[in-house]
C-alpha cells in the first residue's frame, strides 16, 4: 500500500507515535518510583545489615576495590558456586605442592566469600602445616638453612592470615583456636598459645575442651606453673567428667614440681587408665 | 433453521463499520501509511459476508480492527451494537486466524477446553460442548492426539471449533482454506454453510474468489485500503445486458433454429457449447467416486494426516 | 444510523471484567508450555551438581562439606530462578504472537491484563515447582551426607580418650547444625521473590521490545545493574561524591541488593518473620509497579 495523499485531517503534520510517547512515560514513572522508594529502601538495607542479614559494603579504599566489589555484587548468588571452583582449584594446586597457587586460589575463594571464616582457617592451615611440612622434607630445596627459613616463612604466613581475619570475626572462636594450635604445635610457644586459647573461651564455635587446653599450655609455660596448677586443679575439682588422662597427668606433674603437700594431691589414676598427652584432633579429615 | 428465522428483526447488525481508518507511522521516518481508508460496511445478523482483495489490500487490518486487536485511527466498529474495544463484544465473536498454530503440546480436546475456560465455560457444560464441537468438525477420532500431529486441514478445523466454543453469534474467518487441500477446503465451506443455516453471522476474508462466491451472501472488494465495491453477491455478479439459456437434450435442429432467431432479432450470440464443470468439482467428484469404490470394496479410508512428530 | 448499546445475547452470562479463573487457565497453559520446552532438564544438571558436591571429600571439615553442598545448591537455585525468569518471560509472549495464538486468546473475552498476569504466574509456577524440587533434593542430599559425616566423626572422636562425651556431642551438634534447616525455606522464598521481580520487569520490557533477544539482553542488564548499583551508590556516597548519571540510573533500576539476604540465611543467619514480611512486601511493590506499567504498554499494543 502506498502513502495516501488524501489523508484525514487529524493526521496533518506527524502521525501519532504512541510507543515512543508511552516508553518515555514509563521511564518517567520508573524514575518517580525510584525517587519514592529510596525512603523505604535505605533504612531497610541499613536494618538488614544491622541484623547481619546483608553483607555491608567494605570501606572505600581504592578504585580497584570498587571494581572488585561491583563484580562481587553482580555475581550475587553465583558466588558460592564460583567459590567452590576456586577452592577445588586450590586443592588441585595443593596436590602438586604449588603453595603460591594454593595461596592465590584461596585468596580468590576468600574474595568470593569473605563472610566465610572457615576459608581463612583453611588457608592458615595450608600455610602453617602443609607448606611447612613440605619444606621440612623437600628435595627441591637442598639447603637445610633455606628449608628452615621457608618453614618459618609459611608458618608466619598462616599466623598472619589468622591475625588479619580475627578482627573481622570478633565473635568467632575458631580462628583464635586455630592460631593457638599453630602457636602450640609449630611455634612451640605455650605461653602465647595459652593466652590465645584463653581469648577464644566463650566465643562462638569453641567447645569445652579448649578450657582444658588453656591449662595444658599454661603448664608448659615457664614461670606459669602455679597458675597452671590452680587452673587445672579447679577443673579437676569442678566435675568428674574432667578427670581425663591428660589433665590428671599434668596435675600430678605440677604437684610434684610445685611440691604440693601429699594430703592435698589428687589420687593416682586407675592402673588401666592411660596417661596420654593431649591428642585432641583438629577435626580435619585429610 | 434458516438465518432469517433465527434472528429477531430488531437485532443490531453483527458488524457495523463506519469510516474505519487505520494509519501506521513508518519507522525511522516522519512518513505514514494508510492501511484502511474510510471503510464502511455492515454485516447483518445471520449473513455471510466476504471481504475480498489481493494480498496487502487491507483485509487483515480491517479484520483486526473488527476483532479489537487494533484500535482504529478514525471511525468506529461495533459488534452487535457493542464497541469492539469492549471485552463483552468478544463473547459474541469466534475467530479463526490464517494458518493457526495453537499450543502444539495440547490435544484437540485440551485445546477446546483451554479456549472454553477462557470464555468462562466450566464443568459438564464444557465437556459436552467439546464433544459437540469435535463431532461438528469431524475430529472425534483425534480428540486425544496432540496438535503437533495434526494435518493442516485438521488444524484449520480445530481452529474453527475453538472459534465456536462459546457459541458466538459472529464468526470471523481469515483465509480459512489457506493451504488446505480441496477436500479439506470443501469441508470448511460446508461448515460455513452450516453455520449460516444455524443463523451465525460469518465475516470471511479471502482472496479465493470462487470460495467466496460459493458461500457469501454479500461481498466487499477492498483494494489499497479502500472499499471499492460492496453489496449482495447476486447483484454484483449479474451482467445486466447478457442472458444465459441452458438447454438439456436439445437437438442440433433446435439449436439451428434458435441461432437463426437470434440473428433475425439482431442480437449477438456470444458463446455456444457444452457447460463446463469447475476443476475443483471434477477433482472432488473423482475423489468421491474413488472413496465410494473403496467403501464398496470394504477398504477403510483413514483421515489423511502426517505421521506424528517424535 | 444510531445503534443502541446492545447487551450480549440473552442467556449468555456477561463475562466478568476480572477473572482469577481465566488467569489460572492462562497460567496453567503457560506452565505446560514451558514444561514441554524441557525446562525441567535443568533439574538433572542440578541433581548431578548436588550429588557431585556431596561426594567431594577434599573440602576438609564435615561442617564445610555440608555448607558447601548448601551453598552450591542455593547458588544453582539462585542462578536458575533469575535466569529462567528472564528468558522464559522474554520468550512466552513473542512466541504467542509468532504463532498467532495471541490472536485467538485476545479475541476471546480476555482482558489484556489477565493475559499478562497469566503469563507472569505461569512462569512463576514453573520456578516455584523447580525450586521446590531443588530444595527437596538438596535437603535429602544434605541429610543423607550429614548422617554419614556424623557417624564418621563420632567413631573418629570416640577414639580419643581425652574428649568428654559433652565435647563429642558438641562437635556432632556443630555438624548437625550445618544440615538441612527450616530457615532454608526462607532463603528459597527470597530467591523466588527476586525471580518474581525479574519476571515482572521482563514482562514490562517485552511489552515494548521488538524481539526476544532484545528482551533477554535488557533483562539481564537490568539484573546486573540492579545488583551492582547499590555498591556503586555506597561507594560514591561514602566518599561524599555525587554522580548525577549514577543517581538517575539508580532510580530507574531496581535494587536487588536486598535479595542477597538469602546468602546470609544459607550461611546460617535467621531472618525474623517481620523481616521476611518486609522483603516480601518490597518485592510485591516492585512486581505491582512493573506489571501495571507493562499493562499500560500492552493495553493498546497492536499485533
Amino acid at each position: 500500500m502506498d502513502s495516501q495523499p488524501d489523508i484525514p485531517a487529524v493526521y496533518h503534520g506527524r502521525p501519532r507515535r504512541p510507543l515512543v510517547r508511552k516508553t518515555l512515560l514509563v521511564l518517567l514513572v520508573l524514575w518517580a518510583f525510584g525517587a519514592v522508594r529510596g525512603a523505604w529502601e535505605t533504612p531497610l538495607i541499613a536494618s538488614l545489615r544491622g541484623a547481619d542479614l546483608l553483607q555491608a559494603v567494605p570501606a572505600r579504599e581504592t578504585e580497584t576495590k570498587l571494581g572488585r566489589n561491583s563484580v562481587l555484587a553482580i555475581l550475587g548468588g553465583m558466588r558460592p558456586l564460583m567459590a567452590v571452583y576456586a577452592k577445588l582449584s586450590a586443592v588441585d594446586k595443593w596436590e602438586i605442592a604449588d603453595w603460591d597457587e594454593v595461596e592465590k586460589w584461596y585468596g580468590i575463594t576468600i574474595l568470593l566469600q569473605p563472610e566465610d571464616y572457615q576459608h581463612r582457617i583453611d588457608l592458615a592451615w595450608h600455610c602453617a602445616y602443609n607448606a611447612r611440612a613440605y619444606y621440612e622434607t623437600s628435595q627441591h630445596v637442598p639447603s637445610g638453612v633455606d628449608r628452615a627459613r621457608e618453614m618459618e616463612v609459611w608458618t608466619d604466613k598462616g599466623l598472619a592470615y589468622l591475625d588479619a581475619a580475627i578482627p573481622e570475626f570478633p565473635d568467632r572462636g575458631e580462628l583464635l583456636q586455630e592460631k593457638a594450635q599453630i602457636l602450640e604445635r609449630k611455634k612451640h610457644d605455650p605461653c602465647a598459645a595459652a593466652e590465645t586459647y584463653r581469648l577464644a573461651l566463650g566465643k562462638k564455635g569453641v567447645l569445652g575442651y579448649v578450657e582444658r587446653f588453656v591449662g595444658y599450655q599454661l603448664a608448659q609455660c615457664p614461670g606459669k606453673e602455679q597458675e597452671a596448677y590452680t587452673y587445672l586443679k579447679r577443673l579437676y575439682d569442678e566435675a568428674e567428667k574432667n578427670h581425663l588422662p591428660t589433665l590428671i597427668h599434668e596435675v600430678k606433674r605440677l604437684e610434684r614440681k610445685l611440691q604440693i603437700p601429699l594430703l592435698l594431691r589428687i589420687p593416682d589414676p586407675e592402673p588401666d587408665q592411660p596417661g596420654t598427652r593431649n591428642t585432641v584432633p583438629g577435626l580435619k579429615v585429610p | 433453521m434458516s438465518g432469517s428465522s433465527s434472528t429477531p428483526p430488531s437485532s443490531p447488525p453483527a458488524i457495523e463499520a463506519r469510516e474505519l481508518t487505520k494509519v501506521f507511522p513508518l519507522q525511522w521516518s516522519k512518513g505514514y501509511m494508510v492501511a484502511v481508508d474510510k471503510v464502511s460496511f455492515t454485516v447483518n445478523a445471520g449473513e455471510v459476508y466476504g471481504l475480498i482483495g489481493p494480498n496487502g489490500s487491507g483485509k487483515s487490518t480491517t479484520m483486526k480492527l473488527v476483532l479489537g486487536l487494533m484500535a482504529p485511527s478514525l471511525g468506529t466498529t461495533k459488534v452487535f451494537g457493542l464497541s469492539t474495544s469492549d471485552v463483552r463484544a468478544r463473547s459474541e465473536i469466534g475467530f479463526l486466524p490464517e494458518n493457526p498454530y495453537f499450543y502444539k503440546h495440547l490435544t484437540g480436546a485440551e485445546t477446546l477446553r483451554f479456549y472454553g475456560k477462557l470464555c468462562g465455560l466450566r464443568g459438564r457444560s464444557l465437556q459436552e460442548r467439546i464433544g459437540e464441537l469435535l463431532e461438528l468438525v469431524d475430529l472425534e477420532h483425534a480428540r486425544d492426539r496432540r496438535l503437533a500431529g495434526y494435518s493442516k486441514g485438521m488444524l484449520q478445523r480445530i481452529g474453527l471449533a475453538q472459534a465456536l466454543v462459546q457459541r458466538p453469534r459472529l464468526v470471523v474467518l481469515d483465509e480459512p482454506t489457506a493451504g488446505v487441500d480441496p477436500i479439506g477446503s470443501r469441508e470448511i465451506r460446508d461448515l460455513i454453510l452450516r453455520l449460516k443455516q444455524e443463523g451465525i453471522s460469518v465475516f470471511l476474508c479471502s482472496h479465493l474468489l470462487e470460495q467466496v462466491q460459493e458461500v457469501c451472501d454479500r461481498v466487499g472488494i477492498i483494494f489499497q485500503g479502500k472499499l471499492r465495491r460492496e453489496g449482495p453477491l447476486d447483484e454484483l455478479t449479474a451482467i445486466e445486458n447478457q442472458t444465459e439459456i441452458l438447454l438439456q437434450e436439445a437437438s442440433p435442429a433446435l439449436i439451428s433454429k434458435i441461432q437463426a432467431l437470434i440473428q433475425a432479432e439482431g442480437a449477438d450470440l456470444l458463446s455456444l457449447g457444452r457447460p463446463r464443470t469447475t476443476l475443483e468439482r471434477l477433482f472432488l467428484d473423482e475423489v468421491e467416486r474413488g472413496l465410494a469404490d473403496a467403501r464398496s470394496a470394504g477398504v477403510h479410508s483413514a483421515e489423511p494426516s502426517p505421521p506424528p512428530r517424535p | 444510523m444510531s445503534v443502541p448499546n446492545h447487551a450480549p445475547m440473552p442467556g449468555r452470562p456477561v463475562p466478568p471484567m476480572f477473572s482469577p479463573g481465566r488467569i489460572w487457565t492462562l497460567a496453567a497453559a503457560t506452565f505446560t508450555q514451558l514444561v514441554r520446552m524441557r525446562t525441567f532438564y535443568f533439574l538433572l544438571f542440578f541433581a548431578v551438581l548436588v550429588f557431585g558436591m556431596s561426594n567431594v571429600n577434599l573440602l576438609y571439615t564435615a561442617e564445610q562439606q555440608l555448607s558447601t553442598i548448601r551453598g552450591t545448591s542455593f547458588g544453582a537455585m539462585w542462578l536458575f530462578a533469575w535466569l529462567f525468569a528472564v528468558t522464559a518471560t522474554a520468550v512466552v509472549i513473542p512466541r504467542d504472537i509468532e504463532d498467532r495464538t495471541l490472536y485467538t486468546i485476545l479475541s476471546k473475552p480476555v482482558p489484556r491484563v489477565e493475559y499478562l498476569l497469566g503469563k507472569f504466574f505461569g512462569v512463576l509456577l514453573v520456578i516455584t515447582v523447580a525450586l521446590g524440587a531443588m530444595l527437596l533434593l538438596s535437603g535429602l542430599v544434605l541429610e543423607f551426607r550429614k548422617a554419614g559425616l556424623i557417624a564418621e566423626t563420632r567413631s573418629y572422636l570416640e577414639q580419643s580418650p581425652d574428649l568428654t562425651p559433652a565435647d563429642i556431642q558438641g562437635q556432632l551438634d556443630a555438624i548437625s547444625s550445618e544440615g538441612f534447616h527450616p530457615r532454608l525455606f526462607t532463603a528459597a522464598w527470597i530467591i523466588l521473590l527476586q525471580a518474581a521481580v525479574m519476571a515482572a520487569a521482563t514482562i514490562l520490557v517485552s511489552t515494548f521490545a521488538s524481539s526476544s533477544l532484545f528482551t533477554i539482553i535488557v533483562g539481564i542488564a537490568f539484573f546486573l545493574i540492579g545488583h551492582g548499583h547499590r555498591i556503586a551508590v555506597d561507594y560514591w556516597s561514602e566518599g561524599g561524591a555525587t554522580n548525577n548519571w549514577l543517581a538517575w540510573a539508580a532510580k530507574v533500576v531496581p535494587d536487588f541488593h536486598i535479595f542477597n539476604v538469602h546468602e546470609k540465611i544459607v550461611a546460617g543467619s535467621t531472618a525474623s518473620p517481620l523481616v521476611m514480611a518486609e522483603i516480601t512486601a518490597y518485592a510485591g511493590v516492585y512486581c505491582l509497579v512493573y506489571l501495571l506499567l507493562g499493562w499500560y504498554m500492552f493495553s493498546d499494543k497492536e499485533f
